[in-house]
């Protein structure tokens, strides 16, 4: 028995140094989450404005178009970007995100795909699964805006390319949103060609966050219509074509930038959640084990004693 | 002379970085640098890297560098939205002129492998910052 007490002991122990482990990460990425959080409410008033002025562009009426915009009828080559984690521990974060990409690329089964790895593991599981076209960056954490444009502009000018020249006649993102703190979706969002969000709805509703955003006191404006209509006789420097050629490849450094952001905001909810998680089961298990622990001690005691009495009675 | 004062903020990607009342505004916009001042024409017009300065309310004058980006002029007040916005003092000035001489350097290469686009975008970057970084007469 003393022999399974000591055991006991050890485990014990154990368990109570991992529980300490988990719950200090438990607590890093909780702060690292808010971190992120900030980080990313950082970016919506850019982000907002982006829109806002997409809409006031397309809004005036006159007809904006860029190649980055087009759809190419045959697609013989997709790229495929994909956000992952530098660490694991973070529950099925990353599996998530291979899966997402597995599912999408069956879908793609008839076109050639480029596999571009922004995070450690996710360069460390394509290593030998798929030809990975290039990793971005290691260190997911420190990229920044000025990453974000160098990957657009790279997927921009394979885009412009086209598959016929060695380039792509598509580029998806492969990330995940972050919803909230207790749920985030594995995405895959097209990045190129860029969707013609500048339909009519979604002009109402931009122009109208736009203006809201930019003149409070002067958002009298109920519909989109008003708003559109203080910006008559607006001044457009240079030309609303040559504004629309700068905007498109700031909107999309700006869609990659966010989904890098999302992408690690829900990194740490769910390693979070995976800690808490590993924190709680090794509480149990500390509770079952001591348990057990104290009923071995005790059947040790009461042998003991047995062991007296009986040498005792013997001795009278 | 008293000047009226309008409000003016600076967003990047990574937040607001400017955010107060100022008497007046130079953009470096992609047709040249001009002057905002209050009661300006709605405008919206295409920034370059360059050097922004404005007055503020309080008479003081500041500059920073800034990345590509917009204008946008309303009566409500002028915003700025730029790649990046860097106060003087957040400027590493060495580390600019390495990359103004790098950049130099890429553009006169001419052999086709280099994007000159790109290499001249980076050297309006870091030119913005040297001066904003060599300015005097400023704080």
């Amino acid at each position: 028995m003393a022999q399974g007490m000591k055991e006991l002991r050890r485990r014990i122990r154990s368990v109570t140094s991992i529980q300490k482990i988990t719950r200090a990460m438990e607590m890093v990425a909780t702060t690292r989450l808010r971190r992120m959080q900030s980080k990313a409410e950082g970016a919506r008033p850019y982000a907002d404005a982006i829109k806002g002025f997409s809409a006031l562009l397309a809004g005036g009426g006159s007809t904006l178009s860029s190649p980055l915009t087009q759809a190419r009828e045959k697609v013989g080559r997709i790229a495929v970007v994909v956000i992952s984690s530098d660490r694991g521990l973070c529950g099925a974060y990353n599996a998530n995100v291979f899966r997402k990409v597995s599912a999408f690329l069956s879908e793609k089964k008839e076109v050639a795909v480029d596999l571009y790895t922004i995070g450690k593991k996710a360069r460390v599981h394509y290593a030998r699964r798929l030809p990975i076209k290039e990793s971005f960056n290691d260190e997911v954490e420190k990229l920044g805006f000025r990453r974000a444009r160098e990957i657009a502009r790279q997927m921009t000018e394979l885009f412009l390319k086209g598959s016929a020249a060695g380039g792509v006649d598509e580029v998806h993102v492969v990330f995940t949103r972050f919803v909230s703190v207790g749920r985030q979706v594995t995405t895959v969002d097209r990045l190129l060609p860029i969707i013609a969000d500048a339909k009519p709805t979604d002009t109402a509703g931009g122009a109208k966050a736009g203006a809201a955003t930019v003149a409070p006191a002067a958002a009298a404006g109920t519909a989109a219509a008003t708003a559109a209509g203080a910006d008559v006789g607006m001044l457009l420097e240079p030309s609303p074509q040559e504004l629309f050629d700068v905007l498109m490849p700031k909107s999309l450094a700006m869609r990659v930038f966010a989904a890098m952001l999302d992408s690690m905001a829900s990194e740490q909810a769910q390693r979070r959640m995976a800690m808490k998680a590993a924190t709680d089961a090794a509480g149990d298990m500390i509770g079952s084990l001591t348990r057990k622990y104290n009923r071995a001690r005790q059947e040790t005691i009461t042998k003991e004693l047995l062991d007296i009495v009986g040498g005792a009675e013997a001795l009278a | 002379m008293a000047e009226t004062a309008f409000d003016f903020e600076v967003i990047t990607p990574e937040g607001s970085s400017y955010r107060g009342r100022v008497t007046s505004l130079k953009l470096p916009g992609k047709k040249g640098s001009f002057g905002v001042l209050a009661r300006h024409a709605p405008l919206v017009a295409a920034l370059d890297a360059g050097l922004l300065r404005l007055r503020g309310e309080d008479g003081k004058a500041r500059a920073f560098a800034v990345g590509e980006g917009f204008v946008e002029v309303r009566r409500a007040g002028v915003r700025v939205l730029v790649d990046f916005c860097n106060a003087r003092g957040q400027i590493d000035a060495a580390r600019a002129e390495k990359a103004a001489a790098r950049a130099k350097e890429r553009m006169r290469q001419r052999d086709g492998k280099v994007d000159s686009a790109r290499a001249e975008a980076a050297l309006r970057r870091s030119l913005a910052r040297l001066s904003a970084v060599r300015l005097t007469g400023l704080d």
